[in-house]
């Protein structure tokens, strides 16, 4: 099977419920598939990786989320920086993996990609 | 240009079924290919909701499965999780194994609605 660059954008706060399960069901299909995932928080997304976050049974917690990345070996995951500093978030413990980007360069990653998906 | 469509709002409400509707027909107009149309979340209501006079805003996709062959596919499981059973014609039920199939055959994927 070809594969493709695929780009998951998180972009809004999760919502719980099923529309948030099925963004993750798409992604980690996708990611089943053997395709090649990226993965970038921005704006209200970054809130899914915030120490505070106020996790219902609904929604993952950065911990849960990240080890759910990790287990489909989605290991490209980026966080922009300018979104962090905007809300003065500080990532969650669990976010060790998740590198920063500064906003000049998303441009470049959305490039890198053949496929964008957003939440 | 082979393109994969994704349709995830409800056509009643939201114009963004319309909006997809109208872009595939145009993309047919001017000699592209729709690989598959793929309706997820609220999209799969477009395989529920017949067109109809009383509502405007709902494309007609069955006639579009007739008259020009495109492969409408709603996911089953989004459908379950809706309640919806019963399929407006020219649908098929399928997963996210078609959506993902479908993305690999297009040379662009476009995707209505949040």
């Amino acid at each position: 099977m070809n594969t493709r660059q695929f780009l998951f954008i998180f972009g809004r706060s999760p919502r719980g419920g099923v529309i948030d399960r099925e963004m993750l069901d798409q992604m980690l299909t996708l990611a089943a598939f053997d395709q090649a995932i990226t993965v970038l928080f921005v704006d209200e997304g970054v809130y899914r990786l915030t120490r505070d976050m106020d996790a219902t049974a609904s929604i993952l917690k950065p911990s849960e989320l990240l080890d759910l990345l990790t287990f489909y070996d989605i290991d490209s995951v980026w966080v922009e920086e300018e979104s962090l500093m905007q809300r003065d978030m500080s990532l969650d413990d669990a976010c060790l993996s998740v590198r920063i980007m500064p906003r000049a360069a998303v441009a470049g990653l959305l490039a890198r990609h053949d496929v964008i998906l957003g939440d | 240009m082979k393109y994969a469509v994704q349709i995830n709002d409800s056509p009643t409400s939201s114009g963004s079924p319309q909006t997809g509707f109208q872009f595939i027909k145009a993309a047919l107009a001017s000699g592209h290919e729709v690989v598959r149309v793929f309706f997820y979340r609220e999209g799969i209501y477009n395989a529920f909701i017949p067109a109809n006079a009383a509502e405007p805003a709902v494309p007609d996709w069955t006639a579009l499965h007739e008259n020009e062959g495109i492969e409408l596919v709603y996911c089953i499981s989004a459908a379950e999780r809706r309640g919806q059973a019963n399929p407006c014609p020219g649908f098929m039920a399928g997963g996210l194994g078609l959506w993902v199939d479908a993305c690999l055959r297009a040379d662009r994927v476009i995707v209505f609605g949040d």
